[in-house]
């Protein structure tokens, strides 16, 4: 086929359609098929424009229906019940039975299961005691199809908990009962895209990334057709994490730019300190450390601000892993052991086991052998569960106790198969 | 690697306390926006007034559903009312193609339901940009503003500018389908 007969392509289309004074298609001018396209694209700029440019005249205003103003008073009582939760006094049983008294009580459930996503990060056993109090205050409704929904919506905020509890399966059983659920009970899109937003993130969660990745696009599509930038940053920046995970960096970079384009950092600090540092540690596994300092820099400043201590505590870790690919050992080693104490002082054992690892690379470096087998008995003695049950993992630690000559080596493998970049050389090398 | 999606503040709001950063009046939204959507379905999607007025109904039940989800209260709004007035005129046409049909030329062809996607399908390709690119593709293909302003936008050479133009005209293309 000569390029003449050659159809336009999409792009060409749509520039043809919506472009400015566009110029002429020889193409377009002949072929009845690209010109019927370019029509429908047309059809678009028409109706976009619609939208903003059509008044409406003198009519009047619509009265809101019965439900609508109702809503203000059900997300109070909604909000009420999460914040006696999240007190974790006695109110919430009083303020539960009051509430589920009325005949209002199963749509202030289903907020409440939606606004309680907000405890799953760091009380995510409190979250789980907090579904199954209103699972257990539900009772019946004349409303058939709405206890369903709460029902299914209790599912997802259990999915949620369950994913930050490391109970992955178990998340992703629930996530995926709650959407197929949600999906039969003809539920808002919204709902929906969030439910294949959380189940996406709890096959992650498992490391099923194939299973994991259409769910995530299919999330950010519905949010995208709802209009909802916010969302499609969290879906933005999960997919970045999947990509991650299978070491596709680029793909990986590409999507926590676009997170970060659409997330407000004073409306949802935790999730753009979250992007923000795992763009990092990415850009210091591509070796583009001057960036990766920076980018540290700015997450550390968020979760400074936003109070996200522990947060902090992971990117001051990782701040420590860059020192060593830049070879400043003595800096590291004098932040690591503070870095170190600070982590047991606070138990937080996955950054205290990183941060000693980091620390161990800078003693051997250093030439301090007899501070590497010390940490080396205390990584092996107390490797927290995450570390423990990956048996990659494991099998490096099982070497690690070779000799003091062989020490600095495995336990630079170890720390750089543990922050991706032996997947990444061995996606390379595929 | 971490998945934080939760650290959010927990401010003194009303309607959507769900994110705490804002408050919104739904009824006031309803009121205010739904008069211009009722217009819209009316004149422009050839939906009685009564067919509208009831697709806007069945959008606050949406919200009525989902609130404390809702970032983005207009846009949501917009979105469920154009797909409540595709459901109606599906619901027509089916109705219709049951009937009798007339003498041909007598009743012009409805192509409502297919408006409705048209917009639905460029509000959601629009939304896949990030808001800036956005906002440069609305100067530049709506608007009828030169590339070259798009490119002083983007504080960049006018070559980062095209290429930048090119990447979002693609991902448009992609989401039309």
């Amino acid at each position: 086929m000569r390029s003449a007969e050659r159809h336009l392509g999409e792009v060409e289309l749509l520039e043809l359609a919506l472009g400015p004074g566009r110029p002429g298609s020889a193409h377009a001018e002949a072929c009845p098929e690209c010109r019927r396209r370019i029509e429908g694209l047309e059809a678009g700029h028409e109706h976009i424009l619609d939208l903003e440019a059509l008044g409406a005249g003198d009519a009047p205003a619509p009265a809101p229906p019965a439900s609508l103003s109702a809503l203000g008073r059900n997300l109070e009582h909604a909000e009420a019940l999460v914040r006696a939760a999240e007190a974790d006094d006695d109110s919430l049983a009083a303020l539960l039975a009051e509430s589920a008294r009325g005949p209002g009580f199963p749509g202030i459930a289903l907020h409440a299961a939606q606004l309680a996503s907000r405890m799953t990060a760091r009380r995510p056993r409190a979250a789980l005691d907090f579904a199954g109090a209103i699972r257990g205050s539900l009772g019946t409704s004349k409303d058939a199809a709405l206890l369903r929904f709460v029902l299914a919506e209790l599912k997802v905020l259990e999915s949620q908990a369950q994913l930050y509890a490391g109970k992955t399966e178990e998340a992703r059983r629930l996530a995926l009962e709650g959407l197929s659920e949600l999906e039969s009970s003809g539920a808002p899109l919204l709902l929906l895209s969030r439910a294949r937003y959380y189940a996406g993130s709890a096959l992650w969660g498992c490391a099923r990334y194939e299973e994991s990745l259409p769910l995530l696009a299919a999330a950010r599509d519905g949010f995208a057709e709802d209009g909802q930038d916010a969302w499609i940053g969290r879906s933005e920046a999960a997919i970045g994490l999947v990509h991650f995970s299978q070491a596709r960096f680029r793909q990986a970079l590409h999507a926590f730019d676009a997170a970060l384009e659409r997330l407000d950092p004073d409306v949802d600090p935790g999730p753009v300190e979250s992007v923000q540092q795992n763009r990092a540690g990415i850009l210091m596994n591509l070796g583009r450390l001057a960036e990766a300092r920076t980018a540290f820099g700015q997450a550390l400043e968020l979760a400074l601000r936003a109070g996200l201590s522990a947060g902090a505590t992971t990117i001051r870790v990782n701040l420590l892993n860059l020192g060593l690919e830049e070879g400043s050992w003595e800096e590291v080693r004098s932040r690591g052991e503070k870095l170190v104490a600070h982590c047991d002082r606070e138990g937080l054992a996955v950054d205290a086991y990183y941060a000693r690892l980091a620390l161990a690379e800078a003693c051997a470096a250093l030439g301090s052998y007899g501070a590497v087998q010390a940490l080396i008995a205390i990584l092996r003695e107390h490797a927290p569960p995450e570390i423990r049950d990956d048996s990659d993992a494991t099998a490096l630690l099982d070497g690690l106790d070779a000799g003091d000559t062989e020490v600095a080596h495995r336990i630079r493998r170890l720390r750089r198969y543990l922050c991706g970049q032996d997947r990444a050389e061995a996606a390379r090398r595929a | 690697m971490e998945q934080d999606r939760s650290d959010l503040p927990s401010g003194s709001v009303r309607s959507a306390p769900a994110f705490g950063a804002r408050s919104w009046d739904w009824d006031d939204l309803y009121a205010r926006l739904g008069r211009n959507l009722i217009s819209l379905g009316h004149r422009r999607y050839g939906l009685t007034r009564e067919d509208a007025e009831e697709a806007l109904q069945r959008a606050a039940t949406a919200i009525v559903l989902s609130a404390p989800c809702v970032r983005s209260p207009e846009a949501y709004l917009t979105a469920v009312f154009l797909r409540e007035c595709g459901a109606v005129r599906k619901k027509r046409q089916e109705t219709q193609w049951r009937e009798p049909a007339l003498g041909e030329g007598f009743d012009p062809a409805d192509d409502s339901c297919e408006r409705i996607e048209v917009v639905c399908r460029f509000r959601k390709a629009f939304s896949l940009l990030s808001p800036f690119c956005r906002s440069v593709m609305r100067s530049c293909l709506l608007d009828g503003n030169p590339r070259a302003v798009a490119a002083a936008a983007l504080q960049g050479s006018e070559k980062t500018g095209y290429k930048r133009y090119r990447k979002c005209l693609r991902v448009l293309a992609n989401a039309l389908g």
